[in-house]
């Protein structure tokens, strides 16, 4: 079963994309995407492939055709990074409301201006009120895991939504790691084949796409798609639980948790939740009493299992690689404070934003936020509600 | 090739009962492109009256798969479509011949639609693209509404062409009595009901009402036309004084004399004005779907819709605009008298320069030059591309019932030339035995009647050289002889 091979995020993204053997693949190259669609179209190239790859001009033609081919009953997939993102911002929101399950990996990276391309989450979190689904990766083997069960989530009846994988730029994307692959039949076997119920090519029962829908009816349809949306989380555990019989790793609502008592966490997202672990690991050794807790699904937002894991903590510090500005805090500080306002004994959460265009973030810098948080627990006071990490001020 | 009695007697792929104007050139060429296809077709069409006009949730007019993106991707999207049909095809997982057909007004393509456009030509995806190109982005006032004419008060529907409505006179803040040069059906819209403390009038979001601007102390106000999406309660108006709703009455029109109406700077701008004086907006509230229509008059571009005075709607400059044109964009003025001042794009050659195996432009008033295009492009392989000419009633500014006319005017005149392009290859597919003046298009639509006034013979000379320049050059390509 399965076989150890040393492969870079973007070279992960394009092994899985190849298992998955869509039916069209349509996109733009854009760094750090780059390397998963020049890969991509080797193996095309090479007939390894059934996909049709149609080579578009520009990322909001990606989105496009993806649109047109998932509504023709294809498996549709692309991958961008940033502006590219951006660019597909207007048919992202159509690609969902449309139910239609796209996949996209996105490599994640700041936007412009100015431009910059190095990781941050700024793309993402931009579209995290598209309609997607939204699932985080650490490293290169939860790109390429989580990629593949994308395609059942996206694909299961009563979801029928698109799926946004990230991973970060350059950090994830051109690192090797060891990645543990799947054989391609157990992958073929586990995504099993795509029926759209109403496809554009069954010229005998024709369907209407995307009419003008008033004030009548697109509240009730807006109510559809959240439904869907709050429908996914159960989908995502059992798809979850499918994936371990079949590799041995289990992926939940959220990440991997040190939280065994814990009394002071740290939630991340990406790349840096890896960083973090290894220095719960050292401090624990020294008798600590920190946690991670690693975001995975950011949307659908899991507040209600978030809230339950960090019950007994004392403090709480939320690193956020993306601002969204003139706001409280970042995007994943507002969902986790908004999330634990209910609780009886909710802990200090403070926020920290970190990382933006690519700014490194190190051991020592996650060790003062421990500190701080240990201070915080301590008075019970936050003076700075957000405060920055790594910045010259 | 089966003449039209046959061929209309295919099922109708685009039902009756959508919402395009009568006149509309966009469901004629719709109904003569479908006819023309012999498989399965499946479609995309870019946001545009097309699109509006045909879905209105729950309701299709289309009896064939389509699909509707956005406004600048009918292209990109077919192209996915049609990348799934050829990937399907080549897995086995489907065996039927079908048909592409992208769609896209003018707007949609010249303009904010172009890149998808090329980047399809250029991939070489097997689609036609076809270009329905009414020359400017198309966009009205309920039925209900009471308009005062010379006749006294008439409801709307009730309101012909000729008719003498009373309008504002911008100048002199006078009313005057224009004709109205015609009236638009504007389908069934979302319909918002303004109130003053008088009037009330309901009317689309996108139409424009006459509004005071207060430029503060010392300098002196205007009126600027604003949308009811642009206005909030609390705007001034223009409205009409001591109007008896629903009452018919006459204006005793010799009675207007110049200069007797007062500008008061702090209090009501119209102050001392016989006609008109200016009210508060107390309310502007959604009603619902109602069927509108639009008057269009002629020299004041407004009227008097319930004791209010509004402007006509819609109608903006796009890239197809041709030289010459007036819109609500490119309108005309004592500094501009020619309305657009920049010739239009030339589509169909650009199209061509991307040496697609097939490029053509057609006429609906020519429907089996049109249709024989349409087939000789579905059975090419290859990315295709027509462009067809597009009446538009309320554009143009012309009878609902003269569309085809029109546009065969357009032939006989060189505005439209018919020709293909195949494998870089022109050709000219019809050529009227003489071509007639420009000018007998230019005195057939509203829309050039400007360029009549014997002042602006110079421009209308202009664009007659620009339309023999442009043959010259067609008839080079394709190898043919000039006329004498
Ligand atoms: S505005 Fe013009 S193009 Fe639009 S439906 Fe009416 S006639 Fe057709």
């Amino acid at each position: 079963m399965g076989r150890i091979v040393g492969l870079t995020g973007d070279e992960a993204t394009a092994e899985a994309m190849r298992q998955i053997n869509p039916d069209v693949v349509a996109a733009y190259p854009i760094t750090p995407q780059t390397e998963t669609v020049q890969r991509f179209s080797e193996f095309v190239a090479e007939g390894i492939v059934a996909t049709e790859m149609v080579r578009v001009e520009s990322e909001h033609s990606a989105m496009s055709a993806c649109v047109g081919a998932a509504a023709a009953g294809a498996r549709a997939m692309t991958a961008t990074s940033a502006n590219g993102l951006a660019l597909m911002w207007e048919i992202c929101y159509i690609a969902a409301s449309y139910r239609l399950p796209v996949i996209m990996a996105v490599v994640n990276r700041a936007l412009s201006g100015p431009i910059n391309i190095h990781c941050d989450h700024s793309d993402s979190m931009g579209t995290r009120d598209a309609g997607w689904i939204q699932i985080y990766s650490e490293n290169c083997q939860e790109a390429y895991d989580n990629l593949i069960q994308a395609v059942r989530i996206a694909e299961e009846e009563k979801v029928r939504l698109p799926v946004m994988v990230t991973f970060d730029g350059f950090i994830i994307s051109h690192a090797m790691e060891r990645v543990e692959i799947l054989e391609d039949d157990e992958v073929s076997q586990f995504i099993g084949k795509y029926k759209n119920a109403y496809s554009l090519l069954d010229v005998d029962s024709p369907v209407t796409y995307g009419p003008l829908d008033l004030y009548d009816y697109y509240f009730e349809h807006k109510r559809q798609q959240i439904e869907a949306i709050e429908i996914s989380p159960e989908v995502i555990q059992k798809i979850g639980r499918e994936f371990k019989d079949l590799s041995g790793r289990y992926y939940d609502l959220m990440g991997s948790c040190h939280l065994e008592g814990a009394e002071l966490v740290i939630v991340a997202a990406g790349s840096t939740a890896g960083t973090v672990e290894s220095v719960v690991d050292e401090l624990r050794e020294k008798g600590e009493k920190v946690g991670l807790l690693k975001i995975r699904i950011f949307r659908p937002f899991p507040a209600k299992q978030i809230a339950e894991a960090l019950r007994g903590v004392r403090a709480v510090a939320v690193l956020d690689r993306s601002v969204s500005f003139g706001a409280q805090g970042g995007p994943i500080f507002l969902e986790i404070r908004s999330a634990l306002f209910d609780e009886i004994k909710p802990p200090a959460v403070v926020n920290y934003i970190y990382g933006l265009g690519g700014r490194d973030i190190g051991v020592d810098e996650i060790e003062r936020v421990y500190k701080n948080l240990e201070r915080i627990a301590h008075t019970k006071k936050v003076d700075e509600l957000v405060g920055y990490l790594g910045l010259r001020e | 090739m089966p003449s039209l009695k046959v061929l209309s007697r295919k099922k109708e792929l685009l039902t009756g009962g959508h919402r395009l104007c009568a006149g509309c050139g966009a469901s004629i060429i719709v109904r003569q492109v479908l006819m023309a296809a012999e498989d399965p077709v499946v479609m995309s069409s870019a946001t545009g009256c097309l699109e509006v006009a045909t879905t209105i949730y729950p309701f299709t007019a289309w009896r064939i798969p389509w699909i509707h993106c956005a406004f600048e991707n009918s292209a990109s999207t077919l192209s996915g479509v049609e990348a799934a049909y050829r990937s399907l095809k080549r897995q086995g997982k489907i065996d039927r011949t079908i048909k592409f057909i992208a769609f896209g007004g003018d707007g949609g393509t010249y303009d904010i639609g172009l890149q998808a456009l090329s980047g399809v030509l250029e991939r070489g995806h097997n689609l036609l693209y076809i270009c329905y190109d009414n020359q400017a982005y198309m966009n009205c006032l309920s039925t209900s509404s009471l308009i005062m004419t010379e006749d006294g008060v008439k409801r709307i529907t009730e309101v012909k062409e000729g008719d003498e409505v009373y309008a504002f006179d911008q100048r002199t803040y006078q009313l005057v009595l224009k004709k109205c040069s015609g009236v638009f059906d504007n389908g069934i819209k979302d319909v918002y009901e303004l109130t003053t403390l008088h009037h009330s009038i309901k009317a689309t979001a996108n139409h424009p009402f006459l509004v005071l601007k207060r430029n503060g102390r010392g300098k002196k106000n205007n009126f600027v036309w604003q949308t009811i999406s642009e206005m909030k309660t609390g705007d001034e108006i223009v409205v009409l004084k001591n109007l008896d709703e629903g009452e018919s009455f006459k204006f005793d029109f010799n009675k207007v004399k110049k200069g007797d109406y007062k500008v008061n700077r702090s209090k009501n701008f119209l102050i001392d004005n016989k006609y008109f004086e200016i009210e508060k907006v107390r309310d502007i509230k959604l009603v619902g779907p109602e069927p509108t229509l639009d008057l269009r008059v002629e020299g004041e571009h407004n009227f008097i819709a319930d004791g209010i005075v509004v402007h006509n709607t819609g109608i903006q400059r796009s890239s197809a605009t041709p030289e010459g044109a007036a819109t609500t964009t490119s309108p005309v003025g004592k500094a501009i008298p020619e309305g657009k001042q920049r010739p239009r794009k030339d589509l169909t050659r650009i199209a061509a320069a991307h040496d697609s195996p097939y490029v053509a432009q057609a006429n609906p008033a020519y429907y089996n030059d049109l249709i024989k295009k349409v087939r000789k492009a579905l059975s090419t392989e290859g990315p295709t591309f027509i462009n067809i000419l597009s009446p538009c009633p309320r554009g143009w500014r012309h009878d609902p019932s003269l569309s085809i006319q029109i546009a065969k005017l357009a032939v006989s005149t060189g505005v439209w030339p018919l020709y293909e392009v195949e494998k870089g290859q022109y050709r000219v597919t019809y050529r009227p035995k003489k071509r007639h003046p420009l000018r007998e298009w230019l005195e057939s639509q509203g829309r050039f009647r400007h360029l009549l006034r014997p002042e602006n013979k110079g421009i209308m000379e202009r664009l007659e050289k620009q339309v023999e320049e442009k043959e010259k050059s067609l008839l080079a390509l394709a190898g043919e002889e000039t006329s004498a």
